[in-house]
């Protein structure tokens, strides 16, 4: 029992933290793919998708000397569209990220080494489709389906212009559609600008952004998850707290089984104490015992997380998380179940190491 | 004479904050090499008397001494018992997930021996037992008497001058019980060593070199 409580919590930390870096290298490597110099957003938004940058922002950024261009991005989530006979089940998609960019900037030229159908979109009413979102969906190129539910600028049906797909499988999932049809859903303003600069403007330019726009905060697309990193602290709080919990709970099983173990073993440990070992050996001898059992919990813990996880990610996450299995992970629960042996078995090693060993012989 | 194994000044010992005298001003002196028997009835004092020479307690006042040294604290008691001290117990008190050989080697651990002479050493005194075939034997599937063999070889693992027995065949059935103090006798002889047995059969304290008898606390002769 002991050793799976010890287990459960390594790999309950193992799962979250995995998620927690697949999602940010995730987020890395889709800034890097955009290819852009800065990345322009909202400073005091603390998520992307509370983050707000007004068209005249975007002019005063377009107009700083040295930006070559800028490309304009708004997001929005909605619920997929149900396709009647072309949906699965006729049941609806489930949430699909919807990427609003311009057709005629630079941003949607990423896609284009990205294709593995069609071509990028250049009208407002056409699409282009993550792979995983067009096999859901079921649709394919030349297509036309009803994606939002309502009609949007005249526009009731749209018509897939491309596919494509990405390493990233929440980026697969999604679907990319012209800005200014996802504005009617998000309103004017824009979440965050990409802003291409030859590379020797680029520091020069990002200052400027800053002092001429504090309200803004612009950062090398290298750097935005350091900043967005900054946004997620509460993850890491989150799972420190969760550590402590899952080590106290820890502790608590290693202390209740040793505990349990040392009492029946008092005879047993009366004589070794008679036979002349010290009760700093008997306390050795414990806390080994206790730290072994966490170990072998903490390392069947780590199999658990990895399974666990995998399950998660297959049968329920539908590819919007991703993880990603770093060793410092693993290294984090080896330390957890480590830590949890240790103070888990000191308690009744010392209380072990106290017997007399005349007084453990009587212990019926 | 030759300074005495051990040597009881004046020892008192109460339990149960002083309710109960176990041990009053009990006085001795054990030459080195003898057979000595302790006997008593249930509460006179005996055990407690071979706690208090085993180094496994110590007597709320007076003094004791084993082969010359003072038993008095804690990590003293650890060291004379480690050293000079071996115990054979009323039930064997063997570690059961271990093997015969492991249960032999247990003394052993403390000191600075590699695994292999320990091993060695075991094999040895499992020989001298003979035992050495049931060595990789668990503890478990052995005998009454078999176990109680082991328990003589740990005894004897680290050649204490001293050797303390508890009731050694009171679990066993006569026979068995006289083949393993045979045992204990010959062990005793071949290294030499001081044998002090408590128990309630007067039988085997026969050719004991001394006789201890335990009366409230007193020896009585």
């Amino acid at each position: 029992m002991c050793l799976l409580g010890v287990a459960v919590s390594v790999a309950m930390i193992v799962s979250i933290l995995s998620i927690s870096h697949g999602m940010r290298n995730s987020l890395n490597s889709y800034m890097k793919e955009s290819g852009a110099s800065l990345v322009v957003f909202d400073r005091s938004a603390a998520d992307l998708a509370f983050s707000k940058v007004t068209a005249e922002e975007v002019d005063k950024v377009r107009n700083i000397p040295g930006v070559e261009e800028v490309s304009r991005a708004n997001f929005t989530m909605i619920m997929g569209p149900r396709l009647g006979d072309k949906s699965p089940a006729g049941a609806g998609l489930g949430i699909i990220p919807v990427f609003g960019r311009f057709y005629s900037e630079r941003m949607i030229r990423k896609y284009e080494s990205k294709l593995i159908a069609g071509r990028l979109p250049s009208r407002r009413d056409e699409l282009l489709l993550g792979d995983l979102a067009a096999r859901k969906l079921k649709v394919k190129v030349g297509d036309r389906f009803p994606f939002f539910r309502e009609e949007l600028l005249g526009i009731s049906q749209y018509e897939v212009a491309g596919i494509f797909e990405t390493d990233l499988s929440w980026e697969n999932l999604g679907v990319v559609a012209h800005a200014e049809v996802v504005q009617q859903k998000t309103g004017p303003d824009f979440a965050l600008i990409f802003v291409y600069t030859a590379p020797e403007d680029t520091a020069r330019v990002r200052d400027e952004v800053e002092s001429k726009i504090p309200r803004l905060i612009a950062r090398r697309a290298s750097e935005f998850t350091d900043r967005f990193n900054e946004q997620l602290a509460y993850i890491d709080e989150f799972i420190f707290l969760l550590s402590m919990i899952a080590g106290i709970v820890g502790v608590l099983g290693v202390l209740n089984t040793m505990m349990m173990s040392v009492s029946e073993r008092t005879r047993e440990l009366g004589t070794l104490r008679a036979l002349g070992w010290t009760g700093r050996r008997v306390l050795g001898v414990i806390v080994i015992e206790g730290t072994f059992i966490s170990i072998a919990g903490g390392l069947l813990g780590m199999g658990f997380g990895f399974l666990g996880t995998e399950l998660l990610l297959a049968f329920f996450s539908r590819g919007y998380l991703i993880a990603s299995y770093l060793p410092e992970t693993f290294l984090h629960g080896f330390l957890l179940a480590l830590l949890v042996g240790l103070l888990g078995s000191l308690y009744p090693a010392m209380r072990a190491s106290a017997l007399q060993p005349a007084e453990a012989l009587r212990y019926e | 004479m030759n300074e005495p194994i051990v040597r009881v000044n004046k020892a008192k010992k109460t339990f149960e904050g002083g309710l109960v005298i176990a041990l009053d001003e009990v006085s001795l002196e054990i030459e080195a090499g003898s057979f000595v028997a302790i006997t008593g009835p249930s509460g006179s004092g005996k055990t407690t008397l071979l706690n208090i020479v085993g180094a496994m307690d110590v007597p709320d006042s007076g003094e004791v001494f084993i082969d010359g040294e003072l038993a008095a604290s804690g990590r003293e008691l650890d060291s004379i018992r480690a050293r000079k001290i071996g115990f054979v117990f009323q039930m064997h008190n063997l570690i059961p997930a271990l093997t015969a050989r492991q249960n032999v080697e247990i003394p052993m651990l403390p000191r600075p021996l590699t695994s292999k002479e320990r091993k060695t050493r075991a094999l040895q005194l499992l020989d001298e037992v003979k035992l050495k075939k049931r060595a990789e034997s668990s503890v478990q599937g052995l005998s009454g008497g078999e176990r109680q063999r082991v328990a003589i070889a740990r005894a004897l693992a680290n050649a204490p001058p001293l050797l303390l027995a508890d009731e050694p065949t009171g679990n066993l059935d006569s026979r068995t019980g006289s083949e393993v103090m045979d045992l204990l006798h010959e062990q005793r002889e071949r290294v030499g060593a001081t044998l002090i047995l408590v128990t309630h059969n007067e039988e085997l304290c026969r050719g004991a070199d001394q006789h201890i008898r335990m009366q409230d606390g007193k020896i009585s002769t």
